[in-house]
């Protein structure tokens, strides 16, 4: 195979595709990318996949001779970024050695033949609907930093997402914080084949990288049995779905949370960030004390000091006092966009909540920490 | 002075003092399941070259005589609780150092008790009275000394190096006589020429600390005889840094189901042992061997300190679900450490994060409540309904075990 392409789009291309390739190296291929050139439509296909994400772009090229080839996609990545010419020049032989010259540059690496490489897996092409991107976008920015890191809880390693008749939800947590959004329009997918499904976060994140990007002819999604399918113009993920059963978070969202304390969101974000400075490093503790008065805030690290600070906040009942992980609550801070906050409270070993004053469509329900 | 007792064989010797049959012959105590190894051998086996961790296969090859007995940890406990007593008529300064071995501060007592021999051999002659055993008695200016004195005569031993002697006692000493010096440290040393102590008291300084660290220092006054660690007495040990429980399997299992009843029964020990006193661990750490030996640990460092059996199930079976096991496996061990004092005196909770979905608040009541009815009747009493079809696997008992403290069942 042959072809030459402009740097900012084999760059670009590659860049997007490289973020799914496998890092730790269970089988060689998975490091790679698939380049398949064609000459009747002038593209050079992209393929990466880790076998749970498989993602496909493609780029215009000038395409001297038809053929494919895998080669690694970090390494491609790298050499291309730091080519000096704006034309490129991609070249693999028979025994998949491939070369890229650009200028006086010329790199030869070997690749290993696409035969191997495993098989993008169908989408199909009907059952794609169009959704609405933004409101996807900011359902996975409200609920994204939830999500369990863990990989052994792997029915929490991912975003919730369902939908009945009106409503369509996402919800993660990793057992210590429950993050749930809900859009009282279906976002215009309508006829999926299943109503509840779990997307893994690694797909997701790329989901959401290509969401930040300009957009001409609106993003489609399709959900079948075992797979999710995103496509946005040139560009499709293919996500794996989770199996496992996520917990019962309905079960987990408090009743007769009756202390109610009202917030301004920005001041609570950098009053606990600069006071979380002084918990202690583990467990980014820091207690709540709201009174008629004020909310206080203290952190204490046994061998540093501590910290104190007051905030004006709306509430009148009875003094409460109760710890949570600073990290819980700056991650919920700043991915809201609301100006106050309601949070609720029943005592200081029961779950919290918080909610937009508003009564939006979000709910956060932290647990308290015993310090 | 630094006095080492150290009882000679002595599983087997309690053994052979229990039951006369025993005595001359050549026997091996071993635990009780069908693939277990030998924990001791008596001097008599010993003579066929029968050692401590060869299975019964090889000691039979080596010794067809042989006679096995099964390890009953009851009798060897009160034995060594006996010697203990015995120890401390002659110094309140005794360090219990594992089942069979103790070090005693003997400085400031010749007024009492007479020459170090002296009070060696009435040590001797004490345990000999009360138990039957013999053992051997090193004396040394520390422990290093008393304990490389200890070794000397073996069996029914007693061997005093004054300061003075030191040096001539070490010079053409293999190193790897020392205490805490092994084969591996031995081959490293010789790489570098160093056989005898006393090249090793000569060599650079410099050098052993570029090769082996903070170590090389130890290691250049060790050469030389010195040795800073004082007799630490019960009650005043540093706290346990772990708390863990392995065994080897009845026969090599692949299947995880069974795998996680072991991992579960060793979680529910090395919880029991923790709570019992009061302490509370953040790192779990697996500890699997093949059935071709090859051994590793992987470890799992938790959100928050904790002794509830289940939550030190779970990370031990994460860290199972995480590796792709190659073979069969022959030995399971759990060990919990990163260990705190439990201030709150109550499995499972303490300064930490609450769990969403989590049950450890009744979890916590729970292992209470199983914990003293286990304490009244007897271990396993009450316990996990997937263990109850298990028969019961030996538990040998491990060689750093001490009569007391927190090792103690």
């Amino acid at each position: 195979m042959e072809f030459l392409i402009e740097k900012p789009a084999f760059l670009k291309t590659l860049q997007r595709v490289q973020g799914i390739v496998e890092r730790r190296n269970t089988m060689p291929i998975l490091s790679n990318v698939s380049l398949s050139a064609n000459n009747e439509n002038e593209t050079v296909d992209f393929l990466a996949t880790d076998l749970e994400v498989f993602i496909k772009d493609s780029s215009k090229a000038e395409v001297k001779q038809n053929g494919s080839v895998t080669v690694n996609a970090r390494k491609l990545f790298e050499i291309v970024k730091e080519l000096p010419e704006n034309s490129i020049s991609f070249k693999a032989d028979q025994n998949c050695k491939v070369t890229v010259k650009s200028g006086k540059s010329k790199f030869n690496i070997m690749g290993l033949p696409t035969k191997d490489f495993p098989v993008f897996p169908v989408v199909d092409e009907s059952k794609l609907e169009k959704i609405d991107s933004d409101k996807l976008k900011e359902m996975i920015d409200k609920t994204a930093f939830a999500v369990s890191l863990d990989e052994t809880r792997y029915n929490i390693n991912g975003f919730l997402f369902e939908k009945d008749d009106l409503i369509t939800r996402m919800v993660t947590t990793d057992g210590h914080r429950l993050a749930l959004v809900e859009e009282q329009n279906d976002l215009g997918i309508g006829k999926q084949e299943k109503n509840s499904v779990l997307l893994p976060r690694k797909g997701m994140m790329e989901v959401r990288k290509l969401l930040d990007e300009e957009c001409e002819n609106g993003f489609f999604i399709s959900i079948t049995e075992k797979n999710a399918s995103m496509k946005k113009d040139d560009t499709v993920i293919n996500i794996r779905l989770l199996e496992g059963e996520f917990p019962d978070y309905k079960k987990v969202i408090p009743e007769g949370n009756d202390r109610e304390i009202v917030v301004d969101k920005n001041q609570l974000l950098t009053s606990l960030k600069r006071v979380s400075i002084l918990s202690s490093d583990k467990v980014k503790g820091v207690n709540f004390k709201f009174t008629s008065t004020g909310l206080i805030l203290t952190a204490t690290s046994p061998d540093i000091g501590d910290a104190t600070e007051e905030l004006d906040i709306e509430y009148s009942n009875e003094e409460i006092e109760i710890a949570f992980n600073a990290r819980y609550m700056i991650d919920m801070l700043d991915a809201i966009q609301e100006e106050k906050i309601k949070i609720t409270l029943k005592n200081s070993l029961s779950p919290g909540l918080v909610n937009s004053e508003s009564g939006s469509n979000y709910t956060y329900i932290v647990m308290p920490m015993r310090l | 002075m630094i006095m080492h007792v150290d009882m000679n064989a002595f599983f087997a010797s309690v053994e052979q003092r229990a039951n006369p049959a025993l005595r001359g012959r050549p026997i091996a105590v071993t635990g009780s399941a069908g693939r277990t190894v030998i924990t001791t051998a008596s001097y008599e086996a010993r003579a066929f070259g029968v050692k401590t961790g060869m299975n019964r296969y090889e000691a039979k090859k080596l010794c067809p005589e042989i006679i096995f007995v099964v390890g009953d940890n009851r009798k060897y406990v009160d034995t060594s609780i006996r010697i203990i007593e015995i120890i401390k008529q002659y110094s309140p300064m005794v360090e219990v150092y594992s089942i069979d071995e103790a070090f005693v501060d003997i400085s400031g007592t010749r007024a009492l008790f007479g020459t170090p021999y002296d009070m060696g051999a009435s040590i001797k002659r004490g345990i000999k009275e009360a138990t039957g055993l013999v053992c051997s008695v090193g004396v040394g200016p520390n422990k290093l000394i008393a304990k490389l004195a200890g070794e000397m005569e073996k069996p029914d031993g007693l061997v005093v190096i004054e300061e003075s002697e030191v040096e001539s006692v070490l010079k053409e000493l293999p190193v790897k006589e020392l205490w805490g010096i092994g084969s591996k440290l031995t081959k490293h040393l010789a790489e570098m020429g160093v056989r005898t102590c006393g090249e090793l008291a000569a060599f650079p300084v410099r050098e052993l600390k570029r090769r082996f660290g903070i170590v090389g220092e130890k290691l250049s006054l060790m050469g030389r005889g010195i040795y800073e660690g004082a007799v630490v007495p019960e009650g005043r040990e540093a706290r346990a840094k772990s708390v863990g429980h392995s065994t080897t399997l009845p026969h090599d299992i692949s299947d995880l189901v069974s795998i996680k009843r072991y991992l579960l029964k060793l979680s529910e020990m090395v919880g029991t042992r923790s709570r019992r006193h009061a302490l509370k661990g953040r790192k779990v750490t697996l500890t699997l061997r093949y059935s071709d030996f090859y051994t590793f640990t992987r470890q799992n460092t938790l959100s928050c300190h904790t002794n509830d059996t289940h939550i030190v199930y779970k990370a031990a079976q994460r860290i199972l679900s995480s590796i792709q096991l190659r073979s069969p496996v022959r030995l399971i061990g759990v060990t919990l450490s990163d260990m705190r004092e439990d201030e709150t005196g109550r499995a499972g909770t303490g300064a930490c994060q609450m769990e969403l979905f989590g049950e450890s608040d009744r979890f916590g009541a729970l292992l209470e409540a199983m914990d003293s009815i286990n304490r009244e009747y007897g271990r396993f009493t009450l316990t996990w309904g997937s263990l109850f079809m298990e028969n019961e696997a030996s538990w040998v008992i491990a060689p750093s075990w001490r009569p007391s403290g927190v090792r103690r069942y």
